[in-house]
Order: structure tokens, then C-alpha cells, then sequence
């Protein structure tokens, strides 16, 4: 009988691809390759010990247990568009925006490893529960935590010539095309009077999700959320200077922030921009290490900023489809923010709106719907709801 | 030589049936011997000795004494459910399987169906099973546990609890036995004995291997699978209601014990997410149900029969149905189902002698009637 050749798997020979599937349960074809440093996605069969007592100190074979599946990919983020770990972290994606949606239920992605052993590795129904955006000298990274519900090895669907012919961009994000602006709530962001230089940022959007099984199958239901989604901003300065000393009178008075991060690629322009509406600082210090300078480290807490403004002074003009405030101002509402207005003396005025832009003075709506012309004098409640983060790119 | 230390590991355990011929005897004349290993977790033993100080009136700094009052031991097992050798547990606990069965299925399976007994005292056969005057219809047997030490014996123990647990990782059962007297001096189940015995390759049952089917009762329409439930968690409890008195004729060891109320059995079913009110609406509307948690396990030998155990539940009615608290995160749902007397027969599910609330159907190499 011929001796097969030996198939060594090697790191480097390894191509991963990634794509959106359109049902829980069935795999796809792959459409983006991942240009990852690292998978450590594992997959585990629960280990069940007959524990019974039968006059022996050794135990019998153990039965095999549920499937389970975890890991993460360590990816260098590209200038690619509808990046599809973003997406499907994000749930929504449109028009070079990607959105939070509460929950990510019925989505799932096919991750397909060319391990060289046992072929194409696809790891099906595979959700993002964890991203972890980190910007340093080395570059800008994203690491996604994933739990796969099942894996198919020697894959007939994604196979190696299909994830060769996968193109990457090559354009790295990298550090020094950040600009990161953070500043209060009462203005819109400015280059250069909001840019803070650090030397690092770690932001960390959390899913967590639970894992689930039935007798009706070895591999987990579909995780899906159950606890609050939580997101973290640490950053670090490598000297503590004056410039950030704001930082600590913010971290003082829990001062509610806004903050973008704007990559911007040197030659082509391309650029990612994660939008983060209100942040506030939980943590700031800087230890005295030795006699070197100090290094300011800092962490803000993300979260969903809401206010609520009632005047008797707003008018409304269908022109622009806008409000303007007088004796006043509104809060800050970030672009595509839900802003509900009520009390308004036309009907077709009250409602559940999509903010576009944002002024202290005047409030700009995405249509439809179209505002009607109104004079202030009803008194107007103007009702805003921020998401957490969001992301652009063009 | 070293002074034997007690070690769970080394623990050899077992249950045998009293003799049939012995059933007028109460408690049995002497312990049944225990021919087959029990491979059980654990047994939690309760002398069930009860004690009353002596207070007199000469006497007031404190008792004089102790009296016992009564004596009525008892034993939890907790055991890791298999397809096979649990079959004279199963005969004690629900009371009854027709002298003709177990039914061959080949050269090396057989058909095992026992059925709950209106008594599980020893009582004579039923006339349809034609069995000799001189043996009884004997629900209680021996437990027997070495403990390197001594060997415990649980005497003429009766089943007070039966439960299956099937909980997303193992099969487990839960048995409590109520006996007669509780003894470290035992000369039938013998260290020796016990260790001569031929260790146990019954298959586990998996949870995997799990099917519960839940659907409105119904003499002509058989469960299917648009009928299968999807558990986190099933368990199926019976409880026997057995109680006794105490002497004169056994003085302070307990009479043989009897039901004081019918039995009762229940199936919990819990589900990992609240996905839908249906239940809800059926426990609202007091609906009759019908269902069945069947096990199927490898093929017994070369039979071409795989190893089965189907509990048959023709006749159920929700008593609780209720997802967790709501709270941060995702509420699983409990359904408690009280099992009942059927009005009807079920489709699909086997005859049994007598109408009762369940059924249990077990396939297995084990060709012999435990309680013969």
C-alpha cells in the first residue's frame, strides 16, 4: 500500500477566511479573507468521568460530553471596507456605517482555517462575543473572542483554492494615522483643540453571551446575550503633562465626554472612525515609577448617553428639517442618534426622529420624516438617546 | 497488617430481591445475597435509631438515661443510571412485570415492562400469572455496601423514592430504601462475597441518547417527533408514600411497610430559554398529556436490538409552569407534570396489566424476572 505524503501544518501556509452566513445551521462560502497573526480556536469535548464506586481506584472510560468550542483571532486591521468581524460584532452595516444592535440573534459566521491537515477547518455558527480594538506602536489590532457551534474539517464547501482566491487589502491601520479628539459634551469635536496624543488605547466591546445545550444535540444552542453589553476605553499617556491634566478634573467630576478616533490613511485617504458619544473617566493615575517621567493610564466607561431638554422656545422649520433653540441648549446627540420630540402644537412634529447634526442651538433631523413649520411657543420636549458606539469608514 | 481504613473507591455494592418463598416472613428470615455489582456514586446510610432521654422526677440535674424508640433504617444510593442491572430496583419500585416477561428479541435481548402495583407489600401473585401457592409476589430485598470495615446491610428494604435525573451531562438515579434493620455483621454478603463478584460492562445511558416526546393525550394519535421537548434538565420522581408502625410483633423495628396514599410520580422538565407561552396556556387550560423519555443506548450483543429504557407517562397534567425571575440575562422555564391515572388508553404506548400512571419499558441482555 503507497505511503501518503506527509502533510506538515505550518503556521505560515495558513489562510483564513471568513463569511456571513445567512441562517444558523448552514454554512457559507467565505467572502473575506482575515489577515490574522493567530487563532487559537479550540474544540473541546466535555470529558464525563464514570465516577461510579466499583471497588476499584481506577475509573472506566469516560463518555464524551458536550461540544465546545472557543477561542480567539488576533487580526492587523486593514483599510477594508464592511469588514465582516465588525459587522457581525456591530449587526448592522450600511452605507460605510456600522451600528450596535442589542442583541445579534440569528447572525453567525463561517470562520475557515486552511490548517493543511485535515484540509479546511470551517468553524460554523461562529459569533463574535468580544472585540478588543488595540492601537500602540506595533500597529492596530482587533482581537475577537468567538465561540463556534460546530466545526467541519476537511471542508468541501470552503476549500483551499477557494480561500487562495480571496483577496486582501493591504493597507494596515497603524498608529500614527490616529487622531484621537475627546472633549465635552457642549461642542462638536475640533482638530486641533480636542486632540490628546497617547501612546496606546485599548477599546473593548463586550456581547456576553450564554452557551446552552439540550439533550437534543451534543453542540451548544445558538449563544445568544445575556447580560449587559459593556464597553471600555483605557489609554495611555506616556508622559503626564499638562495638556492632559484635564483628564484628571473629567475623572473628578465624572464629566460626561465625547470621543472619536480617526484613523486616516496617508496616501489613499482612507479612514475608520469609531464615534464614541459618552464616556466618562472611572479611572486616571500616574505613579510615581522611578525619576523618569510619570505615565498617565486611564480608563472611561462607555455607555449609552440619554438626556432630556423641555423649552417653550423652540421653533421648528421644515426648511433643513430642523429645530433651533433660543434661552437655551440642546444636549449633545450624536449622528443617527433617536431623538423623540413630543409637545409639539403640530402633530406631525411629535414623534421618533433620526438625528443628522448636531449644534448647542440647533438640532438637524434625517428625512423623512419632514418637519413642519412651527413657531416656538408649545412647550417642546426633546427627548435623546445616543448609542453607545458606532463606526464609519469610507 | 494494616487496620482496614473505609474507602469510598473501594466500595463494592449491591441489591438483591428477597426470596420469593419467604415473602410471609416480615422482616425476611435472613439477607438476600447480593449476586450482581451496583455500581453505585454513593450511599448515604441513616441507622434511623431514635432516642428519648430519661428525665425523672428524683433526678432534676439532667437525664438519667436513653431510651430508643424506634429503629427504622434507611439508605439514600445515588447510582449513574445503566440500561442494565437495574432491574430488580426497578421491579421493587414500581411493584409489578407479568411472570411471563422478560420477552426474548433475538437469541440475546429481552423485554422487560414493569408497571406500578396498587401494594408492595408481599402479597400473592396475581391468579393471570399462574404462580406456584407457595411464592409471593416480594417487593423488598437486601442492600448491601462493603466498606473494607464491615460490610452494611440494609435488611428487607423497600423502595420509599425512585428518581431519574437527566441533566445535560449525565443520567443519574436516586434511590431511598426504607428497611427493616441495619446490619455490620453480615454472614451471607461477606467481603469475600463480594469481591467474587464479575464487575459490571452495562452501558451508561447518555443524555444525548435522550428523547422526550410531550403532546395532548390521545388514544388514537401517537406521539411523534413534532412532539420531541428539548431539555436543559428531566427528571422523573416517584414517590411510593410507603410508612410504617412500629411492633408489637417487630418491636422497634417498623411492620412491613405500606402505602399510605397512592403513589406519586412527576416529570420536571426545565428548558434553558422561555421561548414561547404555550405551555403556559396549556397548564392554564388543565389539558391531559400524554408522554415518554425514552433512552437508546448500543446494540445488546449481536442482537441487532439496541439497549432501550422508555419511561411511558400516558397520562399527564401540568401543575407549574414558570420561567425564572426576570432579571439580567436569559430565564429558563420549569414544567412540573403530575402523572395520573389514564382515562383512556394512549396511543402508541404498551398495554399494561393494569391501567397505571406509568410504564416502564426496559431492553436489555438480562433474560431473568427479578422477581422470581
Amino acid at each position: 500500500m503507497a505511503v501518503p505524503p506527509s502533510i506538515t501544518s505550518i503556521g505560515y501556509l495558513t489562510r483564513i477566511g471568513v463569511g456571513e452566513q445567512a441562517a444558523i445551521g448552514t454554512p457559507i462560502l467565505t467572502t473575506q479573507v482575515l489577515p490574522s497573526v493567530s487563532e487559537s480556536l479550540n474544540d473541546v469535548y466535555a470529558e464525563i468521568p464514570d465516577e461510579s464506586l466499583q471497588g476499584s481506584p481506577i475509573v472506566d472510560t469516560p463518555e464524551q460530553g458536550n461540544f465546545s468550542a472557543t477561542g480567539d483571532m488576533l487580526v492587523p486591521m486593514r483599510y477594508l471596507n464592511e469588514f465582516v468581524l465588525l459587522k457581525h460584532f456591530f449587526g448592522q452595516f450600511a452605507t460605510g456605517r456600522y451600528d450596535l444592535l442589542p442583541s445579534i440573534q440569528g447572525k453567525a459566521l463561517t470562520v475557515s482555517i486552511d490548517k493543511q491537515v485535515q484540509g479546511v477547518w470551517d468553524y460554523t455558527d461562529t459569533k463574535a462575543t468580544q472585540i478588543v480594538w488595540t492601537s500602540n506602536a506595533d500597529g492596530v489590532n482587533l482581537q475577537t473572542s468567538m465561540i463556534p457551534g460546530a466545526l467541519t474539517l476537511n471542508s468541501t464547501l470552503n476549500t483551499h483554492a477557494h480561500l487562495v482566491g480571496l483577496l486582501q487589502d493591504a493597507k494596515r491601520v497603524l498608529h500614527h494615522h490616529l487622531r484621537l479628539l475627546v472633549g465635552t459634551q457642549d461642542h462638536a469635536l475640533t482638530h486641533p483643540a480636542d486632540d490628546l496624543c497617547l501612546s496606546e488605547l485599548t477599546l473593548t466591546l463586550s456581547r456576553p453571551m450564554a452557551i446552552d445545550y439540550t439533550n437534543c444535540a451534543q453542540t451548544p444552542m445558538e449563544p445568544i446575550e445575556n447580560a449587559f453589553l459593556s464597553f471600555r476605553l483605557a489609554m495611555t499617556f506616556p508622559r503626564f503633562r499638562t495638556e492632559e491634566e484635564q483628564i484628571i478634573t473629567w475623572r473628578k467630576n465624572y464629566t460626561r465626554l465625547q470621543a472619536s478616533l480617526v484613523y486616516t490613511h496617508p496616501v489613499t485617504g482612507d479612514t475608520k472612525t469609531i464615534i464614541i458619544p459618552n464616556l466618562v473617566f472611572v479611572t486616571a493615575t500616574a505613579p510615581t515609577a522611578g525619576p523618569g517621567p510619570r505615565v498617565l493610564t486611564t480608563e472611561a466607561a462607555i455607555s449609552q448617553g440619554k438626556d432630556v431638554t423641555t423649552s417653550a422656545q423652540i421653533a421648528i422649520t421644515a426648511t433643513g428639517n430642523a429645530l433651533a433653540i433660543t434661552g437655551g441648549t440642546f444636549p449633545f446627540v450624536a449622528a443617527g442618534a433617536q431623538v423623540t420630540i413630543s409637545g409639539a402644537a403640530t402633530p406631525a412634529n411629535n414623534g421618533t426622529f433620526t438625528a443628522a447634526a448636531w449644534t448647542p442651538l440647533t438640532l438637524t433631523l434625517a428625512t423623512p420624516p419632514a418637519l413642519t413649520d412651527e413657531a416656538a411657543g408649545a412647550s417642546i420636549t426633546v427627548s435623546v438617546s445616543n448609542p453607545p458606539i458606532y463606526m464609519l469608514e469610507t | 497488617m494494616a487496620a482496614p481504613v473505609s474507602s469510598g473507591t473501594a466500595t463494592i455494592a449491591g441489591f438483591a430481591v428477597e426470596s420469593a418463598t419467604d415473602g410471609s416472613q416480615w422482616p425476611a428470615i435472613a439477607a438476600a445475597q447480593v449476586t450482581e455489582r451496583w455500581p453505585i456514586v454513593s450511599a448515604d446510610f441513616d441507622p434511623g435509631m431514635s432516642q428519648a432521654p430519661v428525665v425523672t422526677r428524683a433526678q432534676t440535674l439532667g437525664p438519667t438515661g436513653v431510651d430508643v424508640v424506634s429503629q427504622a433504617p434507611s439508605v439514600r444510593v445515588a447510582f449513574r443510571w445503566r440500561y442494565q442491572g437495574l432491574d430488580s430496583l426497578l421491579a421493587c419500585a414500581l411493584g409489578y412485570m407479568p411472570a411471563a416477561l422478560p420477552t426474548p428479541l433475538g437469541t440475546t435481548a429481552y423485554r422487560h415492562l414493569y408497571e406500578v402495583s396498587a401494594d408492595l407489600e408481599a402479597t400473592p401473585w396475581p391468579t393471570a400469572d399462574a404462580q406456584p401457592p407457595t411464592t409471593r409476589l416480594v417487593r423488598r430485598g437486601t442492600f448491601a455496601a462493603w466498606r473494607q470495615v464491615s460490610t452494611w446491610e440494609v435488611l428487607s428494604c423497600m423502595v420509599q423514592s425512585l428518581a431519574l435525573v437527566s441533566d445535560g451531562e449525565r443520567v443519574t438515579g436516586a434511590v431511598t430504601l426504607v428497611g427493616a434493620g441495619l446490619s455490620q455483621v453480615s454472614t451471607v454478603n461477606t467481603a469475600a462475597a463480594l469481591q467474587a463478584l464479575p464487575g459490571c460492562g452495562w452501558p451508561l445511558l447518555g443524555v444525548r441518547h435522550g428523547r422526550l416526546r410531550l403532546g395532548l393525550a390521545s388514544p388514537t394519535t401517537p406521539l411523534s417527533s413534532a412532539n420531541d421537548v428539548c431539555y436543559s434538565t428531566c427528571a422523573v420522581r416517584l414517590d411510593n408514600q410507603l410508612a410504617a408502625s412500629y411492633g408489637p410483633r417487630t418491636g422497634l423495628a417498623p411492620e412491613q411497610y405500606g402505602r399510605t396514599t397512592p403513589p406519586a410520580l412527576t416529570l420536571t422538565v426545565d428548558t434553558p430559554r422561555y421561548l414561547s407561552d404555550a405551555w403556559l396556556q396549556t397548564w392554564q387550560a388543565q389539558t391531559t398529556l400524554m408522554g415518554e423519555l425514552r433512552f437508546l443506548g448500543p446494540q445488546v450483543g449481536g442482537s441487532g436490538q439496541a439497549y432501550q429504557l422508555t419511561w411511558y407517562l400516558p397520562a399527564l397534567r401540568l401543575t407549574d409552569v414558570r420561567p425564572s425571575p426576570v432579571q439580567v440575562g436569559l430565564p429558563s422555564v420549569r414544567h412540573v407534570l403530575q402523572a395520573e391515572v389514564p382515562a383512556q388508553p394512549a396511543a402508541g404506548m404498551p398495554a399494561t396489566a393494569q391501567p397505571g400512571p406509568v410504564g416502564v419499558e426496559v431492553v436489555s441482555g438480562a433474560r431473568h424476572h427479578p422477581l422470581l
